[in-house]
């Protein structure tokens, strides 16, 4: 006792002592000066990246001036050559811009319709683009919606070129700011920020649908399920037996409701939502989603970790589980198209064939385990949007005919009917012609009726996967 | 008395000052380093890298033979103390790293044993737990447990008896070696890392929902039209902001990415989702929501 008194007398003595206060001096010294160093560092890379919006700000004013001038010269086009060349060019200036917009730190709610806008534009560019390409002329219909579009792109140039003008005048976009305000700058009309877009994003949101052939447009969000419509509703005890149907009774220990879509969602179809667990399992490791009309499964997935085995099947055998499967839940006729190998399972692809035609819009893929062949994946999305029976165009293009639109250095191997879709959804019907260019395996689509080449696809091949591109 | 006000002053100053400072430099960001380190009864080819190189400088007189023994733990202790790095005999990063061996792209295995620690331990661990082998914690930390449950795994699957996980060990877990998966697809492995980034805690779908909704931005004219833009896009995912995504995606995350790529969408098309609990958002409430996945709420 007496000696720890002591030393801490000893240790208050040093403290009191000279020496001690300069050493306390030199670690305050130290210390302030490695704030002072990382509080500079800090301000650079603020620069750094004020910089870099900056940029990001003043390209997007560029791009959309550009969009803005370029569909003024859209109206004194004559020849589908010229229109061709302008929509290429606004093409490629709206999407820049929306890529520069989409880089800046504002809050989506007051970014995002003018993202949209963008993103249409460009998209309705390239369809015009290939309809000029096509020979086509701009119709009356087209041409209203030039005129519409041209209107917002000229109030997006105006509100951007008011900002320039106030940063010109000696203000400046403090971007951290602005990214700080976040949703306030578009839910609260008090906040006024120098930079910000809200109010023009404002006049987008009533912007008119926007319908036409490209994969933004309009009514892809609206498009309904062909599968479902009209069919009567299930309760949730009868999709527990859809469920128990699909799986396998003897399977399942338990069937557990987990949700289902909220009913006020629009353009979404309406499902219940299960979890399944299995008799060797103690948690559920089976989801699965019946759509509430007419009782599908929508998508299954069973993602129970499985002890890898030393036998493992054969691409060939699994396509056979899965075949087999699919004759077994009434998906009659199903072809398999391509296919990837994901560690020790492959998700195999599967298109209905009627009449000797493809329907690729009817996809269904279903998943198999390369262990033991089980089936533990299915989703069939693509068949309930567009399953339906289908009125096919007259062919006007005769086999040999179609062939002949083909470069000839192609070596064909296969011709196939098929219907495929576009990336719009819209369908078209095509011969389809399998074989080879370069030694490179490739697909060629040549429509029925009008003879266009419709879609090249490169098939990438290894031993994993057959895929298309 | 006066000289102790002082005193007590400055050091209020120098703890104010401190704390400062350690909220400057709080951005650090967690990075999750895959630790392999080599130590007694490794073997394999890093092994072999080590010992010839070590040999070549004159601190090991052994034979090379890729086993990891009292002569290549001296060398390597020898090597460490010259070259100032930490003696403890452990091959770990730094220590390859000044010996030029690199992990990463040398053709050799991996090879996790006691006091091997990361994502992959815990894979493993995961793994042989649910097959019933371990009952210890799922830590990523490799200790006589996980050592025990390797090596009775090990047995029953008729692999040599050593406890160290190695290749052949591996692939009989169904864990990919780094050799058998080529090329990851780069937007496999951004979506992982934004899956694990994002909804590591939640439930099999629920991550796979949220690689869902990345894909669905794409392809929504709100947003980017990239893979890479709406994953970075500002302020759109928190794990981006906090650098969560730059944490090595695990097995898991990397399965949910491919389902996700490969067309499964649990969401029914959302294009949000946020955590109710958490969420401080007042605008994400004016959304349509589609459904709840485990914690997340999902939302046109």
């Amino acid at each position: 006792m007496k000696e720890k008194n002591n030393k801490l007398y000893e240790w208050k003595k040093r403290l009191s002592s000279v020496h001690m206060y300069s050493i306390i001096i030199i670690i305050f010294a130290l210390t302030l000066g490695f704030g002072i160093y990382q509080y500079k560092q800090k301000l650079n890379y603020r620069q750094y990246l004020q910089n870099r919006f900056q940029q990001a700000f003043y390209e997007t004013i560029a791009y959309v001036d550009n969009v803005d001038k370029l569909l003024a010269k859209t109206k004194l086009t004559n020849s589908p050559e010229q229109s061709a060349s302008i929509f290429a060019q606004i093409w490629k200036e709206a999407s820049s811009a929306q890529e520069n917009l989409g880089e800046l730190p504002y809050h989506h709610s007051s970014v995002s319709s003018a993202l949209k806008f963008l993103s249409q534009l460009s998209d309705f560019s390239f369809s015009m683009t290939n309809k000029a390409i096509d020979g086509f002329k701009l119709d009356e219909e087209d041409w209203e919606k030039v005129s519409r579009l041209q209107m917002y792109a000229q109030t997006l140039s105006n509100e951007l070129n008011n900002i320039s003008s106030e940063i010109n005048d000696g203000n400046r976009i403090d971007w951290e700011e602005i990214e700080k305000a976040g949703e306030k700058l578009a839910m609260d009309d008090s906040t006024k920020i120098i930079g910000s877009i809200s109010e023009v994003s404002k006049q987008f949101q009533d912007m008119p649908t926007l319908i036409y052939d490209g994969p933004f447009s309009d009514h892809i969000e609206r498009m309904e399920p062909r599968m479902t419509r009209d069919k009567e509703t299930i309760t949730k005890e009868e999709g527990e037996k859809i469920v128990e149907n699909f799986i396998g009774k003897d399977k399942i220990s338990s069937i557990k409701q987990t949700g289902e879509t909220d009913t006020k969602a629009e353009y979404v179809i309406p499902v219940y939502s299960y979890e399944v667990t299995l008799k060797d399992q103690e948690d559920p490791t089976i989801a699965i989603d019946v759509t509430k009309q007419g009782g599908y499964v929508l998508w299954m997935l069973n993602y129970t970790e499985k002890e890898s085995s030393d036998k493992k099947l054969s691409l060939e055998e699994a396509r056979k589980k899965a075949e087999e499967f699919l004759e077994e839940k009434e998906y009659p006729n199903m072809q398999p198209s391509y296919y990837e190998k994901v560690d020790n399972t492959v998700v195999i692809n599967f298109a209905p064939k009627e009449n000797n035609v493809i329907m690729y819009p009817d996809l269904i893929k279903v998943k198999v385990s390369m262990d033991d062949g089980e089936i533990i994946g299915f989703e069939s999305l693509g068949y309930i949007m567009m399953h339906h029976d289908r009125d096919l165009p007259e062919i006007k293009i005769s086999e040999e005919e179609a062939r002949s639109k083909i470069t000839t250095d192609f070596e064909i191997k296969k011709v196939n009917m098929a219907v495929i879709p576009l990336e719009s959804k819209r369908e078209v019907f095509c011969y389809e012609f399998k074989g080879e260019y370069e030694n490179n395996p490739f697909i060629v689509y040549i429509n029925v009726e009008s003879g266009k080449e419709e879609k090249i696809l490169q098939v990438i091949q290894n031993e994993n996967s057959v895929l298309t591109q | 008395m006066s000289i102790k006000k002082i005193l007590m002053g400055a050091l209020i100053i120098m703890m104010v000052i401190s704390s400062i400072m350690a909220i400057f430099t709080s951005y650090i960001i967690p990075e999750n380093i895959e630790t392999v380190t080599y130590t007694w009864g490794s073997e394999g080819d890093v092994v072999k890298e080590i010992q010839t190189k070590l040999k070549q400088w004159g601190y090991y007189e052994g034979s090379i033979d890729g086993k990891y023994g009292y002569e290549t733990w001296k060398a390597v202790r020898e090597f460490q103390e010259k070259n100032g790095i930490q003696v403890d005999g452990i091959a770990g990063s730094v220590t390859l790293n000044k010996m030029g061996i690199n992990v990463n792209t040398s053709s050799t295995s991996k090879i996790y044993s006691w006091g091997a620690r990361g994502e992959t331990v815990r894979e493993i661990q995961r793994r042989l737990k649910n097959w019933g082998y371990y009952d210890g914690y799922v830590d990523g930390i490799y200790g006589y447990k996980t050592w025990l449950a390797v090596r009775s795994f090990q047995s029953k699957n008729g692999l040599q008896v050593d406890g160290v996980v190695g290749s052949a060990t591996l692939n009989a877990l169904g864990i990919p070696t780094g050799e058998s998966s080529t090329t990851v697809d780069q937007n496999v492995y951004l979506i992982a890392a934004a899956i694990h980034g994002e909804a590591r805690g939640e439930p099999y779908i629920g991550q796979v929902a949220v690689g869902a909704v990345i894909l669905n931005r794409v392809r929504h004219s709100s947003f980017p039209n990239s893979i890479a833009g709406v994953i970075y896009q500002p302020g759109a995912f928190d794990a981006v902001s906090d650098g969560q995504i730059n944490l090595t995606p695990d097995e898991t995350a990397y399965k949910a990415a491919k389902d996700a790529i490969n067309g499964w969408d649990p969401t029914g098309g959302a294009i949000y989702y946020w955590n109710p609990a958490t969420a401080t958002s007042e605008w994400i409430w004016s959304r349509t929501i589609i459904k709840q996945i485990g914690k997340h709420v999902f939302a046109k």
